[in-house]
């Protein structure tokens, strides 16, 4: 949520609500790199989509509780898509801040700390999901209703009971 | 997960040189790259189950060590970003602390 509401300061100078983005270290250098010819040419203000894909995040993020691995593997998954590209987005934005954009920005290399420092148990859940999903799928049963949270037949320890 | 933390640090320390040391344009180019993705590469990799990732961060550092190299440069920033390179290598070599096996990890899935 600390990463949203970063990103939403910043998509309010986007929209114009607000004359100067918040800026403690580095001049003007948000409003720079917020003007870029680079930010502006995406279809979607950059921050605006951080804020909208942050908010996916915490929201898919609240879902489901500790055992969501294996009971709503859709959800970490859902998750990991919000996360991961953001991360990677972010990371190239932090390259391009000094090389192409000339200038930083303290809320936007908050919001990359937060995105990065996200990944890694992100993709902890995913790793417990993958292995969940091959697990039902060795044993005979639907990966598919597995993935959408639906009960699964195990078919091979029925036949096994059946002879 | 130290060494791991400790090589992102210093990918942080390598993003901010140039404001504090002399560097030439190619060579401020070089940790301006590579500075984030250590950092970012380092972090991941902290967690237990994508220690793996490290290998990715010996090659960045190795990549810094061989393009300072190759510069040739003797300015202050082009040795820190050498002695970085140096220092991220080391780090993402050691191994770490191994306490859980992750039912396989990510092999397991092949």
């Amino acid at each position: 949520m600390l990463a949203f509401a970063a990103a939403l300061h910043l998509a309010q100078y986007e929209w114009h609500q607000q004359l100067v983005p918040w800026e403690p270290f580095f001049g003007d250098g948000t409003r720079r790199v917020l003007d870029s010819w680079l930010l502006r040419a995406l279809p979607v203000p950059f921050a605006t989509l951080s804020a909208g894909v942050f908010l996916l995040a915490a929201l898919t993020g609240a879902l489901g509780g500790g055992c969501r691995w294996r009971t709503l593997p859709w959800v970490v998954v859902l998750f990991a898509l919000c996360v991961v590209p953001l991360a990677l987005a972010n990371v190239a934005l932090v390259i391009l801040q000094p090389t192409l954009l000339g200038g930083w920005s303290t809320l936007c290399l908050f919001s990359a700390l937060l995105s990065v420092s996200m990944v890694g148990p992100v993709l902890d859940e995913v790793l417990a999901t993958l292995q969940h999903l091959q697990r039902t799928a060795r044993c005979g049963c639907s990966w598919w209703r597995a993935f959408w949270g639906l009960p699964v037949r195990m078919r091979r320890l029925e036949l096994l009971i059946e002879h | 997960m130290v060494p791991q933390t400790l090589a992102a640090a210093v990918g942080v320390s390598l993003l901010a040189a140039p404001a504090f040391l002399a560097h030439g344009r190619s060579e401020a180019l070089i940790v301006y790259i590579a500075g984030p993705l250590i950092a970012a590469v380092g972090l991941i990799a902290s967690w237990p189950a994508l220690r793996g990732l490290r290998w990715l961060n010996a090659s960045l550092g190795l990549a810094v060590l061989v393009a300072e190299a190759v510069l040739g440069a003797k300015s202050p920033g082009s040795l820190y970003g050498a002695f970085a390179g140096m220092a991220v290598v080391l780090l993402s070599i050691v191994p770490g602390s191994k306490r859980h096996a992750y039912a396989g990890g990510w092999r397991a899935l092949l």
